[in-house]
């Protein structure tokens, strides 16, 4: 086992433990709650191979490649100052795409619950715009063993420095749900500067069915290859359903987006698990494609590479498709097994459709994932 | 044969029979509806009807709740752990408050009239009124 390996496997778990019992001292306050959650995680790939990651960062993974990379260990603490307000952060420890151990801070707000089932918050937050990227972290609240939608979170954007309103409509056992934000967002590339930031999201839960819809539009500038005063925008729009009928489980999702000099993202994902007590064997099938556009009169070029996040390499246009199939094992209250296996392929296309590069892979995925509070 | 199977239905049937839900005598709620139930332990309404802040607490006791949750929103108990982990790792809600014994629960119960916990009916005493009865 290399140094990395070890390294890879060692620190999620010394932080678990150090989480683990801290929080065995701390949850003695009755305004103090601590949760956390971990991902263990080993992946074996048969060809080179794109893959997601729990992270938010997506990599490729050589022939052969055994990695414990895609490990997360994370820390959530939340402190009522009163009845009305309360204090949370959450963070979490992983790996970035040169393997090198990284932390990030993902959440940090007050909130205020307003009554009438309402509520305000101001801080950072993930941007609520497909569970796969507010929770792609949180493994264990997944069926799959990693996220199908990169972790490109929403054009990039994967957080927000603002403010959040959110209203609940409870009507029997249907549930509505709206969700504004406001705010900054912060892509995920140092360079592009997120300027402003709105996002509108509804959401209708009952007893069988979770659904979402979700639109935003951010500004930035800084996205290369403009000058870096040079402004642009993004508009999104995603729809995402999860629907339990008697035991099969449905999951859906599907994003478009339009975007200045930074990457138009369509993604979309198919899945149907099967319940079998404390095992819910699954299959699925996700797509992403980004395009660079040369807009007319813009004055630029496209870049002669993607940016990093689109993952492929030489090309105007990435596709990059993937078929897998596994099984969840429940093994006792908040602990799951994952395997999983993994058709990944991953096409760059130069203008005129011209096919520039093709990588295909398959990647075999066993994790340990869990929560505790 | 036909015997075997009328006992097996009773006996589930007693067994759930078995489980209220109580609030604190002080409280003003006097009955809840199953929607209700289930949506203030699933922390999808946060007050009762008469606008009271509704405060759902339970017993540390595996059995119990995967009995209950199972009772109120047909969920198993890793279903609930992937609800509620959904939930808190995005600010959204939490799970009702746990303690460990008996005697630490209906001593919350006694602080404030928002509190709300399910039961065995045997466990429960004069300190608190039933408010719904698993059918």
């Amino acid at each position: 086992m290399t140094r990395q390996r070890v390294i890879a496997t060692v620190i999620p778990l010394v932080l678990l433990g150090a989480s683990a019992a801290w929080a065995q001292d701390a949850t003695t306050g009755d305004r103090l709650s601590i949760s956390g959650f971990y991902t263990l995680d080993q992946t074996y790939v048969d060809g080179d191979t794109l893959l997601i990651g729990s992270s938010g960062d997506q990599r490729v993974y050589e022939d052969g490649e055994t990695s414990g990379r895609n490990s997360v260990a994370g820390l959530q603490l939340s402190y009522d100052l009163d009845e009305t307000w309360r204090a949370t952060i959450q963070g979490t420890a992983h790996y970035d795409r040169e393997g090198e151990a990284k932390t990030d801070l993902d959440w940090a707000y007050v909130s205020a619950s307003l009554g009438n089932d309402s509520t305000l918050r101001a801080g950072r937050f993930q941007i609520p715009f497909l569970r796969g990227t507010e929770l792609r972290k949180v493994g264990y609240t997944r069926l799959w063993a990693r996220p199908l939608m990169p972790g490109v979170g929403a054009g990039g954007f994967n957080d927000h420095d603002g403010a959040e309103f959110i209203k609940g409509f409870a009507a029997g056992a249907r549930r509505y749900e709206l969700q504004l934000a406001l705010g900054r967002p912060n892509h995920r590339l140092p360079r592009i500067e997120g300027k402003s930031i709105t996002l509108l999201s509804g959401a209708y839960s009952d007893d069988r069915l979770w659904a979402r819809v979700s639109a935003f539009h951010a500004e930035y500038a800084g996205a290369p290859p403009g000058p870096p005063d040079a402004r642009g925008d993004v508009t999104m729009a995603s729809a995402e359903a999860t629907l339990d009928l008697d035991r099969f489980i449905w999951h859906a999702g599907y994003v478009d987006a339009d975007a200045d000099d930074i990457p138009d993202d369509r993604m979309g994902y198919l899945s149907v698990g099967l319940r079998l007590g404390r095992f819910t064997p699954f299959v699925f099938g996700a797509m992403y494609e980004q395009t660079f556009e040369n807009r007319p009169g813009a004055g630029r070029v496209p870049p002669r590479r993607p940016a990093p996040r689109g993952g492929g390499s030489g090309g105007l246009r990435t596709e990059r498709d993937s078929v897998g199939a596994g099984v969840r094992w429940d093994v006792r209250e908040n602990l799951a097994v994952k395997f999983q296996y993994e058709e990944v392929s991953g096409t760059d296309f130069a203008p005129r459709e011209r096919m520039v590069r093709s990588v295909d892979g398959r990647a075999y995925t066993i994790t340990v994932e869990g929560v505790f509070r | 044969m036909y015997g075997l199977l009328a006992l097996l239905i009773l006996a589930a049937s007693v067994a759930h029979a078995e489980l209220v839900v109580v609030v604190p005598k002080t409280s003003p709620v006097e009955s809840l509806t199953a929607q209700e139930v289930r949506n203030i332990f699933l922390d999808r309404k946060r007050r009762f009807s008469e606008g009271t802040p509704a405060l759902p607490i339970e017993l540390e006791d595996a059995d119990l709740r995967a009995q209950f949750y199972d009772a109120i929103a047909n969920k198993s108990t890793a279903q609930l752990d992937s609800y509620w982990a959904t939930l808190i790792f995005t600010g959204k809600g939490r799970p009702p408050r746990r303690f460990e014994d008996r005697n630490a629960l209906f001593g919350a119960l006694e602080s404030g009239p928002g509190y709300i916990t399910y039961l065995r009916e045997s466990a429960v005493d004069t300190t608190v009124k039933i408010v719904f009865r698993l059918p």
